[in-house]
């Protein structure tokens, strides 16, 4: 069957209002994806007045980043058409200061967390099937089960997913 | 107006307090058949007295009063004003005690009505605060009022509700699938970063009090129409170290499935927070 869907599109693309500029920040951790922030520069909260202008200058921007303590390298302003719209392996997502691009080692890693997430599961319904095969001692039912599962375990070796190149290769790679 | 006649009624005012305390009295004498006289009478009192303010008329004369101001020229002190009738066997008071503050004054019309000037010159229609039972004067909340939520006698105005402990400080609704956006339609006091899937910090545009001392209550949209799945229910919830910060909190979602409880990304993210702020 095809991989499904990781975030299916309910109710289709917001409109995206010139007030909301997005930044692309790239955290300390090695280890951390690239957030993005949607910093807004049409306020109504504080004071007493009515909407009122907070700017996506760099003294502001760095002022939100600290108040949600992210610990970064950098960041840059970026468009809501520059983040990729599918999120299956949103945390593979870097920021080489040009474009947003998938890190394919981690990409992979995500992919086959997607295998084990949907895999598991099945695993467990071949689990009961095993146990009611022991009970009738049918060691040729057990046999079969057993080799299923052993295909289970197998898929996240597939060797697609260490040759795909890109993300749309590896939503290819879906042997269960 | 207020009748005086004879050679014994008169009109005194009480003041309790050591102000400065201007009186003027005017009206018309009338002496039968046909002579009419008219009188002012200014009274400056400066001590807490029982002072005259209006001499008796004579025999056979009736003095119409037809108005009267007592101003406080004080700078500071204010005092309670009482006026009074001398009548020939009894005195009366006239009316309600007022209280003036400095800079306040008084006036009886013609028409024997009194009223009560503010310092800037308004016309203080009473000194009855409105409650639940009575009529009156009416002042707006301040920001403490409101967090103090306890006054029965303030008046909310809109841009002072949000200060109310009942009232969520931050409202957030995401759409959005390539990165959750905040709904301008109902997202209020809030910034939003995607740090990774299935995780959302929110930045409020005030800071509370302290770290930790705030409500937050998270709840996500499910990504499958089915629900008799339990990997297709979904639960938002805030994650351990989640409020470590006044200006800050860190929400999470994630799958039921019992095998697996991955954090993963819900359709939208319904967000809300509550309690005081810095």
């Amino acid at each position: 069957m095809p991989m499904p869907d990781y975030l299916p599109a309910v109710y289709g693309e917001p409109t995206i209002p010139d007030s909301l500029v997005f930044i692309a920040i790239t955290m300390q951790d090695p280890a951390a994806p690239v957030a993005i922030m949607g910093f807004n520069t049409i306020r109504r909260d504080t004071g007493e007045g009515p909407f009122y202008i907070h700017a996506a200058t760099p003294e502001n921007i760095e002022a939100e980043i600290r108040k949600a303590n992210f610990a970064v390298t950098g960041w840059r302003i970026i468009r809501y058409e520059d983040i990729p719209k599918d999120r299956t392996y949103r945390d593979s997502l870097v920021d080489d200061g040009k474009k947003l691009h998938h890190d394919m080692a981690r990409a992979k890693e995500i992919h086959k967390t997607h295998l084990r997430v949907e895999r598991a599961p099945l695993l467990a319904a071949l689990d009961v099937e095993y146990q009611r095969a022991d009970e009738r001692a049918d060691a040729k039912e057990k046999k079969r089960i057993a080799d299923e599962k052993q295909k289970l375990r197998d898929v996240t070796n597939h060797p697609g997913i260490g040759a795909a190149q890109t993300t749309a290769d590896l939503k290819l790679v879906w042997p269960l | 107006m207020i009748l005086t006649s004879g050679a014994t009624q008169k009109l005194q005012l009480v003041t309790s307090a050591a102000a400065t305390i201007d009186v003027e009295v005017a009206g018309v004498d009338f002496t039968a058949p046909s002579t009419f006289v008219p009188y002012t009478q200014q009274t400056a009192i400066t001590t807490a007295a029982t002072t005259d303010i209006l001499a008796v008329r004579g025999a056979s004369v009736y003095g119409n009063t037809e108005f009267i101001s007592i101003a406080n020229k004080h700078a500071s002190q204010a005092t309670d004003v009482e006026l009074l009738k001398v009548g020939t066997s009894i005195t009366v008071r006239l009316g309600k005690v007022v209280t003036l503050a400095a800079g306040e004054w008084m006036i009886v019309n013609e028409q024997g009505t009194v009223f009560v000037f503010g310092v800037d010159g308004g016309v203080r229609m009473g000194q009855i605060a409105a409650s639940d039972t009575a009529p009156g004067l009416i002042e707006l909340a301040v920001q403490s009022e409101m967090e103090a939520a306890s006054s029965v006698l303030v008046a909310v105005t809109p841009g002072r509700m949000k200060y109310h402990p009942g009232v969520a400080k931050t409202i957030l609704h995401t759409t959005g699938t390539a990165t959750p956006v905040a709904d301008a339609n109902c997202t209020y006091g809030c910034t939003i970063t995607d740090t990774n899937v299935g995780r959302l910090t929110v930045n409020f545009s005030t800071a509370y009090s302290a770290a930790g001392s705030y409500c937050v209550q998270v709840n996500v949209e499910v990504i499958s129409v089915t629900l008799t799945a339990a990997a297709n229910m979904m639960q938002g919830f805030m994650r351990f170290g989640g409020q470590a910060s006044a200006s800050s909190c860190e929400v999470n979602n994630c799958d039921r499935t019992a095998t697996t409880n991955v954090i993963r990304d819900p359709i939208s993210w319904h967000v809300c927070t509550w309690g005081d702020q810095a």
